[in-house]
């Protein structure tokens, strides 16, 4: 009785998920029909497309204390989903001689496409120096590292 | 008596050879089919669904009709898309618009008789440029078309 019933169960379920695609037929008694057109956009994209440009480098002065930079997004994403690309010091400045020039990302850390589709859509970030480090550090050349990670976020 | 039996028996002798030769007489009647009392029929076979695949510029979304009509007459089918050529997704919150292609939206049929086996066809043709699908969110969109049919004259 049991397999009975959980077969039953189990066509039920099969036909209450089925989705019927007959055709509809128009005659004297029904002059109109309709025609559903469907994109099956998840199947056909999955999460869709991305990208980000940073820039190669962010070229500062000596003695500057903030330093705005700019970023890109472009996407064509699911309808709630937005790319966010979030800001990270990787590396100080730092010289040849190992000797560091402490900065900061300021601000907004993090960036969040405005929509799903958006063509290249700047994003600013401004990086910050004290002018103590400034005033402490030796005449060199530095080199420093932001990492950009970009992922997908519900909107 | 004999006489008269004699011209008995020649008048009958008469009658049995002679042939009869009747005037000819030519008559007509009209065999009629009141067609005016059977109901005109057509059938126009329309698709439930017609997927179109992402990034795809034109989808052909094909129907066939056959009738049964009065002499002269025709089926004309008209396709319109409704909400003004705009595909939402389910939270009605995203849209992919799309057109129907200029001279696929009307068709009218050849014959007033169009036997099933050989229904006439004809496409009308969705258009999605790809300036549309490149601001259009990934997502899964419907729409609808709606198929009118009416007598014509033809």
């Amino acid at each position: 009785m049991k397999k009975v019933i959980s077969v039953v169960l189990a066509l039920v379920m099969m036909m209450a998920v089925m989705v019927p695609a007959f055709a509809a037929t128009l005659d004297v008694n029904t002059q109109s029909g309709n025609s559903t057109v469907l994109v099956d956009g998840i199947t056909d994209k999955g999460d869709g497309t991305y990208s980000v440009e940073i820039p190669a480098s962010v070229d500062l002065i000596w003695g500057d204390t903030t330093k705005a930079g700019e970023y890109k997004i472009t996407s064509q994403v699911q309808t709630d989903k937005r790319v966010k690309v979030t800001l990270a010091k990787a590396k100080d400045l730092t010289n040849a001689a190992n000797e560091t020039i402490e900065f900061a990302v300021a601000d907004a850390t993090t960036g969040i496409a405005n929509s799903a589709v958006v063509n290249n859509e700047a994003h600013t970030f401004n990086l910050t120096i004290d002018a103590s480090e400034w005033a402490a550090a030796s005449i060199a050349t530095y080199e420093g590292t932001i990492t950009f990670t970009a992922e997908l976020a519900d909107a | 008596m004999k006489k008269v039996l004699s011209l008995v028996l020649a008048f009958v002798l008469m009658f049995t050879i002679c042939i009869p030769v009747f005037a000819e007489y030519v008559g007509s009647t009209p065999v009629r089919v009141d067609g005016s009392t059977v109901g005109a029929s057509y059938t126009v076979t329309i698709p439930a669904t017609a997927t179109i695949t992402w990034g795809q510029t034109e989808k052909s979304v094909e129907y066939s009709v056959y009738s049964q009509l009065a002499t002269g007459k025709g089926v004309k089918v008209t396709v319109n898309a409704d909400a003004d050529g705009k595909m939402k997704n389910a939270a009605n919150t995203a849209f992919l618009e799309y057109s129907l292609k200029s001279g696929t939206t009307e068709y009218t049929t050849t014959k007033s008789v169009i036997l099933s086996e050989n229904a006439e066809k004809s496409s009308v043709v969705v258009q999605i440029p790809t300036a549309n699908w490149d601001k259009a969110s990934i997502d899964n969109y419907v729409g609808t078309l709606t198929f009118s049919a009416e007598l014509t004259n033809i």
